[in-house]
């Protein structure tokens, strides 16, 4: 049984972000989420219901997201999440950080000898 | 942010199950989407439900990780701990009531000790400001002062104190007392309290209100105060007056003078000084009252007087010290003693300096008992320390029985965390409940403690000491209770959890491997039992050999018939040349009481700590060594079963009108005679200047005796002849010889008194009481170190037969198997003791090595035995290894017993 808290190879953090992006381009149920996620990446990042959950779970306290329980084509009852306008907030200042941040890895990850 | 967390955490807490039914509901979506997404890609309905379920996990997992997302989880599984230590708690309740009765003894010892370390050494007055306050002394009191020293902390004459008081500007205000016993009853029996002496502004300097009336100020200290005013302690007040209000007004009687009731002091005020309290304070100069003729007022050689000031605002006491130094030598002039013109000149060129007094100062108390309560507290720690081990011991063996359980758990998904949690959970419940009844025991145990400090005779000041619980106390019991609670509860929750699962299912938990690291802490919690409490025990042995010595040692008397009565007759007004032949009736009267042997008289009884000391002059020469003198009557050496080795005893006939003689003790006429015939020789007196020297002539030479105390080698001492005494006090005490001493003897010998004089009072003490007293301090630490000592052995022999009855179980397969092979009892018995064995060794020789580091720290207090003392090393060792064999060899035996039949049907 998995205990590590995040999926394999997922900085600290971004899975909050990640989920933050998901939503931004349309609200979407749990597992709609997930597959999102592994189709934009390509199959890089797959995310279990054990890490998805709880993040939902905290970013829903946290106010920045926010549930609704739909009727899906299905005819079957499903929480909707969808993003706050605190949630949009919180998004633009990461993505805005984390582009600084990458920015800065990537200059530092290509440094030629005696630059660094 | 945080407040919205806090609100959905509570909300969380509240509606938890219609939450829970919505995650239900969403992973089962989530499982329906998945299904269908699957089954979408070409799967079949049954393998796509396989493949969910095993993309998903356990969906209780899952729950349980959404659930810790809030605050409130960890409040609910801080609840669910607690609930589930005290359900495990409760199913073993004999366990649960031992650990919880030892930590709260364990506890509650070294906090009752600590009470009292923290009242003798860091508790702060409770006066107003007491970080102000600074006692003024001599910087070097052995220089300069001669003459008579009286009460516990006699620093300072009335003439240097009046003085000092006139000139000084170093400090706001200054103050000075003296303690002295003081006589409540008129005639017959006395009643002594303790009595001080203080100056007039002495509550006003401190900032201490009245509990009742009114409490001294400066007009009653007025010099040649006719109706002098008094006031009560507190506990004085309660004790002798029921705490009655309307004692205000009213007089009381000291040594048979009247004093006017004014107030009584608050509660916690009991004086200055470090675990002393007062009963009554009157002024200073109602003193010469009391003691007219011999008062310590008008004698600027009487040495009675302590000082302590309360520093100007922004001052210190280096600048209180340096303003001191120089107005030393004025003061000094203007208040030299008379005497010898040397001791005058380093009277006068000596300096007064300040030193800090906000925890109060010390007659002896401090001095004496500090470093003993710290090195019993040490031995408290270690006993804890032990009973901890013991403990941790005995919730690891039920942590062997609850592997299995807890393997289950584990493998059921319950994380390793949340395991340790729940078994740590145990042992701060134990901690906390120990803890609490070691507060409910502290403090009748340190009142326990300061009786066994209580002397009972002329050392008639008894130690008091302010126990009130103050936050070092707290936080000493608190921070006690945490860290025992660590030492026995970290290895039980730690170790059992370490283990994989998977090997302990397997069923084969009785003989893995995997029960190796508690076994290892089983066996390493045993040999430090072990070498603790034999570090204990030697601690113990030598404290007891301290006492035994110095009750055994030969101390020059044979006491066990003698009794002290002293006579007090000041209230009969009897002129000072009647005194001599009152003297004489009374101990003629008492010498003729039916069943008494022999009375007679002594100016100072040896042991009091009384002394009269100087240095004789021998052919013009003074001699370097410093003598003790004494002055007794004809019997006195026969009354105390000293042997008279040469000459003669005194007889009625030594008088005023005749010749002075003395009679020396071997160490005189060794020391100071230098081994001439002592008989017949002669020796002077020191004089005052101008002054004849009055010359001696030894008639007697008599055994060594202790005059100090039971710890100091045999001094010099010359005895004169009682009626050779030219100032005759209007006290005498009388030693007594009687066949049956007793209450009976006590109340012949008052009636005996009464009938040569009607007001004298008599205080009436067994000789033997005296020598106990000054023996209280050795007695405590004998006392205590042994009981630690005991219970520390106890202990460990405890915890050695559990670890080898344990191992008999634990390998009841294996023994059953090599008996089955072959093996012999004797085979099976040097199997199980070879593991004790080494334990005991082990513990053995790391409690010597620690044993030989710690003693040397106490050595000081050790009197005629060595701290490294072969003889209790290795007797220590010895009973050791006895009582390790008795208590390992029982189980062992019970392996040989072991049927193989039995033993391999096993499981």
């Amino acid at each position: 049984m998995a205990t590590d808290d995040k999926p394999s190879g997922l900085v600290q953090g971004t899975l909050y972000m990640l989920i933050l992006k998901t939503l931004s381009l349309e609200p979407m149920h749990g597992y709609g989420i997930g597959v999102r996620l592994e189709q934009i990446s390509k199959g890089v990042f797959q995310v279990n219901a054990g890490s998805l959950f709880p993040a939902l779970r905290r970013l829903e306290r946290d106010g920045l997201i926010s549930g609704e329980w739909l009727v899906t084509e299905n005819n079957r009852r499903a929480k909707c999440y969808s993003l706050t306008a605190q949630g949009r907030a919180k998004l633009r200042r990461e993505a805005r950080d984390w582009e600084v941040q990458t920015t800065a890895i990537a200059r530092i990850m290509q440094a030629a000898r005696g630059e660094v | 942010m945080r407040l919205g967390r806090m609100v959905a955490g509570l909300r969380g807490l509240v509606k938890r199950t219609s939450d829970e039914q919505d995650l239900d509901e969403e992973l089962r979506g989530f499982l329906a989407a998945a299904v269908e997404e699957k089954m979408r890609a070409g799967m079949s309905r049954d393998a796509a439900t396989r493949a969910a379920r095993i993309e998903l996990g356990s969906p209780a997992a899952v729950r349980d990780r959404v659930r810790d997302v809030g605050w409130e989880s960890a409040v609910e599984r801080l609840w669910q701990d607690v609930r589930y230590a005290l359900r495990s708690l409760r199913k073993a309740p004999g366990l649960t009531a031992v650990t919880i009765v030892t930590l709260a003894l364990g506890i509650g010892a070294n906090t009752a000790i600590f009470r009292l370390a923290d009242a003798v050494r860091f508790r702060p007055l409770p006066v107003n400001r007491p970080e102000q306050l600074a006692e003024v002394r001599m910087a070097d009191p052995t220089r300069g002062r001669m003459g008579t020293f009286a009460g516990r902390r006699p620093l300072f004459t009335y003439a240097l104190w009046n003085e000092f008081r006139r000139r000084q500007q170093a400090f706001s205000g200054v103050v000075a007392w003296s303690a002295f016993p003081v006589n409540l009853s008129a005639r017959g029996e006395a009643h002594f309290a303790q009595g001080l002496w203080v100056s007039g502004d002495f509550f006003d300097v401190l900032g201490v209100a009245p509990r009742l009336g009114r409490l001294l100020n400066g007009t009653d200290d007025q010099p040649g105060c006719g109706a002098p005013a008094a006031v009560f302690g507190y506990a004085f007040w309660q004790r002798q007056y029921g705490g009655d209000a309307a004692v205000i007004g009213k007089s009381v009687m000291l040594d048979g003078h009247p004093f006017d009731i004014v107030g009584v002091a608050p509660r916690r005020f009991v004086g200055l000084e470090v675990g002393r309290t007062f009963d009554v304070a009157a002024p200073i100069c109602a003193e010469p009252i009391l003691n007219r003729e011999h008062s310590a007022v008008a004698d600027r050689s009487w040495w009675w007087l302590t000082v302590i000031g309360r520093l100007a605002a922004g001052s210190s006491v280096e600048r209180a010290s340096s303003h001191l130094a120089a107005m030393s030598a004025g003061l000094f002039e203007a208040t030299v003693p008379p005497g010898p013109a040397d001791v005058a000149q380093a009277y006068m060129t000596s300096a007064l300096k300040a030193y800090p007094a906000s925890t109060g100062v010390s007659g002896t108390v401090r001095e004496e008992y500090e470093t003993p309560l710290w090195v019993l507290l040490a031995a408290a720690a270690v006993v804890l320390i032990i009973a901890c081990a013991n403990i941790a011991t005995l919730l690891l063996v039920r942590a062997t029985v609850r592997e299995r359980e807890l393997a289950v758990r584990l493998a059921l998904g319950a994380g390793r965390g949340r395991l340790v949690r729940q078994l740590l959970a145990e042992s701060v419940l134990l901690a906390a409940a120990g803890g609490a009844g070691a507060a409910l025991l502290s403090q009748s145990l340190s009142t326990g403690l300061v009786g066994l400090l209580q002397t009972n005779g002329f050392q008639f000041f008894s130690v008091a000491f302010d126990l009130d619980p103050n936050w070092r106390v707290l936080a000493f019991g608190t921070g006690l209770a945490l860290v025992t609670c660590l030492l026995f509860g970290l290895a039980p929750a730690v170790l059992p959890t370490r283990s994989s699962p998977a090997g302990l299912l397997r069923g084969a938990g009785r003989t893995s491997t995997d029960a190796r690291p508690r076994a290892a802490a089983r066996s390493g919690l045993v040999v430090v039992q072990i070498a603790l409490s034999l570090l204990l025990v030697v601690t113990a042995l030598l404290f007891v050999r301290t006492l035994r010595n110095l009750t055994t040692a030969d101390i020059g008397f044979d006491v066990d018939n003698v009794t002290i009565a002293v006579v007090d007759y000041q209230r009969a007004k009897v002129p000072a040349e009647n005194r001599l032949e009152l003297q004489a009736r009374l101990l003629d009267e008492l010498g003729r009481l039916p069943g008494v042997q022999s009375a007679a008289s002594v100016r100072m009884v040896p042991l009091t700590g009384e002394s009269w000391t100087g240095h004789v002059v021998i052919d013009g020469v003074q001699h370097a060594k410093q003598s003790f003198f004494n002055r007794v009557s004809p019997g006195f050496f026969e009354t105390m079963g000293t042997a008279l080795l040469a000459g003669r005893d005194f007889t009625p006939a030594d008088s005023l009108s005749s010749r002075r003689v003395a009679i020396v003790n071997a160490s005189f006429a060794r020391d100071v005679l230098g081994g001439r015939s002592p008989i017949g020789s002669t020796f002077q007196m020191p004089a005052s200047p101008g002054a004849m020297p009055p010359t001696y002539e030894v008639v007697g030479l008599v055994a060594d005796t202790k005059h100090m105390g039971l710890r100091e080698p045999f001094e010099p001492i010359a005895f004169f002849p009682a009626f050779q005494e030219r100032r005759p006090l209007e006290y005498v005490n009388v030693v007594v010889k009687a066949a049956t001493p007793g209450i009976g003897l006590t109340r012949l010998v008052g009636d005996a008194v009464a009938r040569v004089e009607r007001d004298a009072v008599v205080f009436v003490q067994p000789f033997q009481a005296q020598i106990a007293d000054s023996l209280v301090r050795e007695r405590l630490l004998a006392l205590l170190s042994g009981v630690f000592g005991i219970v520390a052995a106890l202990l460990a022999t405890l915890g050695l037969y559990g670890i080898v009855t344990y191992t008999v179980t634990e390998r009841t397969r294996e023994i059953g198997i090599r008996t089955a092979l072959g093996a012999e009892r004797s085979d099976v018995l040097a199997l199980m003791l070879r593991h004790s064995t080494r334990l005991t060794a082990l513990g053995i020789v790391l409690g010597l090595g620690a044993a030989a580091i710690s003693t040397r720290y106490f050595a000081t207090m050790l009197v005629g035995v060595s701290p490294l003392d072969p003889p209790t090393f290795a007797g220590a060792s010895a009973t050791f290894v006895a009582v390790a064999a008795l208590a390992s060899y029982i189980p062992a035996r019970a392996a040989t017993k072991v049927d193989p039949l039995v033993a391999l049907r096993y499981e």
